[in-house]
């Protein structure tokens, strides 16, 4: 005879798995904020090795160590000058990790593939949401850049030489800018604009309305 | 300033200090610091005057009582205590004396108060929970305390008894709690108690409370299911007696009934000519059948397949070679399936005959309905004077008997009375016959009534035919001499409308008068409606009520679908008898399972009560057809006699302007009104401050503007209209209407306004159809104690599912709940009224998918297990502020996920985390940056709501 399959696991405290949750997210944001992955296009670029290290810390076959070192090799192939990872973003990435495994521990079988992908999409949330945080304040800061060098919306078309101007919030790019005076203007502004800069680089294709 | 008018101030005082968003009380019920302060205003106000003439009370001491009363909850504004409320952090007091004095500082600045006492305030402040007045506390205040007033301590007792009465949760705690206070002896009081079943409790309240008020009782507090009354001790002012309410409530139905009730009287075709045969009125047989005629539309048959029409022609052939007997072999043309009387090539002309004559069919059907058999409930006709008499001589003689003998009378005289309405049924239909057939031909009422559901060709053969054949002349002397087939269409029919009418009047001009349908008249319903009224009434004892219960319950069950006997009413559990089979037009599905009959037993129509009968009859008389959903607002567990005035204030003003947006007096008929358009709701919504919204306001939650596009496509629809009714002669209409309109384009736009009209109202008429200026929804506000708006057209939109509706659905109460202060629920058929308390602010709307979703929430917040959160189907105040941003943010969201539009919301709503509807919103766009304002949106998503 067949054997009867069991539904229904063990209970579980859904109050200490959502601060559990609350953690590692926290944990693995700070890291992705001190690591490479910043800013970019695709998922890989804003997660970095977050997606794999939960596949693998979820599957229950891996420990912290050999996750972090699958993690930092991950990091150091994306640095481009140094190889030298800050102690205080390892230990952010050691933290998270080490708190993944413990609520691996915590849940049942049935629930460890839906927390996973939570997580997974709650961290995405939050880099794709800071991402768009920082593009719109380099947008607003390019916008008083420009108008304080021209006080009035008039001034900056005749200067730019482009008629179809209808704010001062604008992205910084250079990709659309035909006249010198509007590149150098973008230049000037991103020379004093670290964050500014760092978007500059991802080549976003941008829709201009969509920003105002 | 006066006490009234402090009142007022120090309502405005609370709104401004957020008391609308702060929670007061939550358990059984809840209530929000606003609500509870403000009813204890109330009875301050109606407690007053005895207290004045009773206990000598100033004015300075009134006021004292009233700031007391205003901030003896002050504490319960902190965030801790509004933490601990929520279940977020542990116990703390809202006894806060400092924060108290502060407040009254504020206040009395406010209000513009000086050289009041403040002690005495604190100290009913400091001294009003029971909890806190130890007796360490009552000394500090009296060692410490400087007080000016002598008797502070009476006044803060007083506090503390407003404070409880308000605090009762139902009709009967509120009335231990005024009969066991210290203060009882100053006050008489009364209640009235109700059963709450629907529009029927409305005009219940009213009634009662019109008695109550005309006694001269004061009403104090209002609960879902009654109110408490006081009036000052000493004064003898009598309870209104059943009787008094009785006549208050025939006044308000004769206000109901005074309507235009044909459209409610003249069913369907396809299904019951007669639904609601109660309502009949046969002097007001002209207007019932020319209504009956716009059951189906002049061109009705002609749109049908030729397949449909080739068939009917043939059954039609056959129907004749039956009735006009001239073929020569009958037995042939019913094996060959037509006539060959019939010619082929007379097809068309035939057709266009049956086709000419649907309207008249229709209008036979009715007549045809009003005298068959079924129609009338033996037991509901009176017995024929010349049996009477036999039958009184038949019981006297019973009287006298007993044992086996007496029962074998018994069962005589139930056979005689049999017999005896049956004889009554007779006379009506024999005199229907009678004149009918005088006009019609021998026979013909019994060919008509041999007609069942609506079938051109037996129509067209039984009833028609009879007709068209006969000589207008002798129908009318004013017609021409001709056969009625050869008048034009509208006249012949108009010749129906007119014999058929005179044939009913004379026809019951012949009948027992009490036997003649008069329509329902309001004594009756009135009588059926008191019997919710459980106080004042007349007491039966609890045996009785329990044996009748078991009675029904016995019997119920054989008789489901007949109407007779004993029966629990499947919709409102109440025991009674006979009763009336439900119809599909005012209960839903009436033929359907129920286990309140056999399993395997016959078919048929439940049987319902008359209460729940007239009850649903009421709805549609008052809303003008069925409503497919009602919105019910409460007050918040209880409300106070002014506060339930505006109450009722609001709310009146906001359907006094969603009506007028929705009907022909809106001068823009682009402006339209949607319950359904959830983002522009929401939009407006958060624009707004909830807790302070006027009616008007409110209203403008739910208006739109059409679309440019509509806007062009309802006036070429319009314009056309009216060009088909005033001509193209632009000139011509000037010198007509004495207008001075350049071209045509002027013309139309100043009737769009409603600028132009014309006196025979057509163009008005034209305009309503056009911007379809029609009201789909109806106010019934009678009393605070419920106020109910039934909807003709559910709230969803075009391919919503049944979860996706459920949230618009849901998104509406929240709104409604919100700026009316109120709780509120949204009945369908089948759903419970509620009876008592209402235990949050708004109830879930029936579906599992919502209340899953809830529950889960609920679940992740940590405020109890799944399965027990399944059962609880209320929100709470700051659960209905989540859930309203939820729906919202997800009806703003629609466009850029591009979801299924049937599912789109809950699609939206049921995602795990926002990072999952980020995702989906990427894969959608072009652009790789997601602008901020759709964060903005995402917002509400990141508390978490998971369908895991």
């Amino acid at each position: 005879m067949r054997k009867p399959i069991l539904a229904g696991g063990r209970g579980v405290d859904m109050a200490q798995v959502e601060q559990k949750v609350q953690e590692i997210l926290d944990y693995f944001e700070a890291y992705l904020e001190g690591s490479p992955f910043r800013f970019g296009k695709s998922r890989h670029e804003v997660m970095g090795p977050i997606p794999k290290i939960l596949h693998r810390a979820f599957s229950g076959k891996w420990s912290l160590e050999s996750l972090a070192g699958y993690a930092y090799r991950i990091h150091e192939m994306k640095l481009k000058h140094s190889r030298n990872i800050p102690e205080e973003v390892r230990q952010n990435l050691e933290n998270g990790i080490s708190k993944v495994l413990e609520l691996y521990e915590l849940l049942p079988p049935e629930m460890v593939q839906k927390i996973r992908e939570r997580i997974d999409y709650s961290l995405y949330y939050r880099r794709r949401k800071k991402q768009s945080k920082d593009f719109d304040q380099t947008c607003e800061d390019f916008g008083a850049f420009l108008r304080q060098k021209y006080p009035t919306l008039e001034e900056l078309r005749r200067a730019w030489g482009d008629e179809s101007i209808k704010d001062y919030k604008m992205f910084p790019t250079k990709k659309k800018a035909k006249n010198p005076v509007h590149q150098s203007d973008v230049d000037e502004f991103l020379s004093s604009h670290r964050e500014g800069r760092k978007i500059e680089e991802i080549d976003i294709e941008i829709d201009e309305e969509e920003v105002s | 300033m006066d006490i009234e008018e402090l009142r007022k101030k120090a309502i405005s005082w609370m709104i401004e200090r957020g008391w609308r968003q702060k929670i007061a009380k939550r358990g059984d019920y809840e209530q929000t610091l606003y609500d509870h302060t403000a009813i204890q205003l109330d009875i301050l106000n109606s407690l007053s005057p005895t207290l004045k003439t009773k206990l000598g009370l100033t004015r300075d001491e009134l006021i004292i009582i009233m700031l007391a009363s205003i901030l003896h909850d002050v504490g319960k504004e902190k965030k801790e205590w509004q933490e601990y409320i929520k279940k977020k952090a542990d116990y703390c007091s809202h006894i806060d004396e400092n924060l108290a004095r502060e407040a009254l500082d504020e206040l009395l600045a406010y209000m513009g108060l000086k050289d009041i006492d403040k002690e005495a305030v604190i100290s009913g402040v400091v001294l009003h929970m029971w909890g806190e007045r130890t007796p360490g506390r009552v000394m500090g205040r009296v060692i410490f305390g400087e007080h000016q007033n002598t008797r502070w301590k009476q006044l803060a007792d007083l506090v503390d008894f407003i404070d409880n009465l308000a605090s009762a949760g139902s009709l009967f705690e509120g009335m231990a709690v005024l009969e066991r206070s210290p203060f009882a002896s100053y006050f008489n009081t009364a209640y009235h108690q109700v059963l709450v079943r629907g529009l029927s409790t409305v005009f219940l309240h009213r009634s009662a409370l019109d008695a109550f008020m005309g006694k001269g009782w004061q009403p104090l507090i209002h609960y879902v299911n009654g109110t408490i009354y006081v009036e000052e001790a000493g004064k003898k002012t009598p309870v209104p007696s059943v009787e008094d309410i009785k006549e208050k409530m025939v006044e308000l139905l004769n206000q109901v009934l005074e309507t235009n009730l044909e459209e409610q009287v003249v069913g369907n075709p396809t299904a019951s000519m007669l639904p609601k045969k109660d309502l009949f009125d046969y002097e007001q047989m002209d207007a019932y059948l020319r209504t009956a005629k716009t059951r189906v539309s002049v061109t009705a048959f002609d749109r049908k397949t030729e397949e449909y029409k080739k068939n009917t022609f043939r059954k039609y052939s056959l129907l004749r070679c039956e009735l006009d007997k001239e073929c020569p072999d009958p037995d042939n043309c019913k094996k060959e399936g037509r006539c060959r009387r019939f010619e082929e090539e007379e097809t068309p002309r035939y057709l266009d005959r049956i086709g000419r004559a649907y309207q008249e069919m229709v209008i036979f059907k009715f007549f045809k309905t009003v005298f068959n058999e079924k129609t009338y409930n033996l037991e509901e006709l009176a017995v024929l004077p010349e049996d009477e008499e036999a039958l009184e001589q038949l019981q006297a003689e019973m009287e006298g008997l007993e044992g086996e003998k007496r029962k074998k009378a018994e069962k005589k005289y139930e056979r005689q009375v049999k017999k005896a309405t049956r004889k009554a049924l007779e006379q009506i239909i024999c005199s229907a016959r009678d004149e009918y057939d005088q006009v019609f031909g021998e026979g013909a009422f019994d060919l008509l009534q041999s007609t069942t559901t609506f079938t051109p060709e037996i129509d067209m053969a039984y009833a028609v035919d009879p007709y068209w054949r006969l000589n207008a002349r002798d129908l009318d002397p004013d017609s021409p001499d001709v056969e009625v087939e050869e008048l034009p269409d509208d006249q012949r029919k108009e010749l129906l409308i007119k014999t058929l009418t005179e044939i009913t009047k004379r026809a019951f001009d012949k009948v027992y008068e009490k036997n003649r349908p008069r329509g329902l008249q309001a004594v009756k319903v009135a009588e059926v409606f008191m019997k919710d009224l459980l106080h004042p009434a007349e007491q039966r004892e609890l045996t009785e009520i329990i044996a009748d219960q078991i009675r029904g319950y016995k019997e119920t069950k054989l008789l489901a679908r007949k109407a007779h006997g004993d029966h629990l009413c499947p919709i409102c559990n109440q025991y009674f008898q006979g009763g009336t089979n439900a119809r599909a037009d005012f209960v839903g599905k009436p033929e359907s399972h129920t286990n309140r009959a056999p399993s395997h037993g016959g078919q048929g129509y439940i049987v319902i009560c008359d209460s729940c009968k007239f009850e649903r009859y009421f709805r549609q008389i008052l809303l003008g057809g069925k409503p497919a959903q009602m919105v019910v607002i409460y007050p918040r567990t209880n409300i106070g006699y002014y506060t339930g005035e505006k109450l009722m204030q609001h709310v009146e003003e906001t359907w006094e302007r969603l009506t007028a947006l929705a009907s022909s007096e809106n001068p823009d008929p682009h402006e339209k009104v949607s319950l359904s358009l959830t983002a522009i709701a929401y939009r407006k919504f958060k624009q707004s401050s909830w807790d302070r919204l006027s009616g008007e306001e409110l209203a403008k939650i739910f208006t739109y503007k059409s679309s440019e596009e509509k806007q062009k496509e309802m006036r070429k629809e319009f314009a056309k209209a009216v060009r088909e009714e005033l001509g193209e002669d632009i000139e011509e209409i000037n010198r007509i209407y004495g207008t001075e309109y350049q071209d045509y384009d002027e013309l139309i736009d100043k009737a769009i306004s409603g600028e132009f009209y014309d006196e025979d109202g057509v163009i008005a008429e034209a305009r309503k159809k056009a911007y379809q200026l029609v009201p789909q929804m109806k106010l019934v506000c009678q009393t605070p104690h419920m106020v109910l708006v039934p909807l003709k057209t559910g709230i969803s939109m075009g391919n919503d599912s049944k979860a996706n509706a459920r949230l618009r659905q849901l998104f509406v109460l929240i709104v409604l709940a919100l700026t009316l202060h109120s709780s509120v629920m949204l009945l369908e058929e089948g759903d419970e009224m509620l009876e008592e308390s209402c235990p949050g602010i708004v109830k879930l709307p029936s579906s599992p998918g919502l209340k899953r979703l809830v529950a889960k929430e609920r679940e992740r917040n940590s405020k109890g297990k799944l399965t027990a959160e399944l059962a609880k189907d209320w929100l709470t105040l700051d659960e209905a502020l989540v859930w309203v941003d939820k729906i919202g943010a997800a009806a703003t969201l629609v466009p850029a996920t591009d979801y299924p539009e049937s599912n789109n919301l809950y699609q939206i709503i049921s995602s795990p985390t926002p990072g999952h509807i980020l995702r989906r919103i990427e894969m959608k766009r072009k652009s790789s940056v997601i602008p901020w304002p759709l964060f903005e949106a995402l917002k509400p998503f990141e508390t978490g709501v998971s369908e895991e």
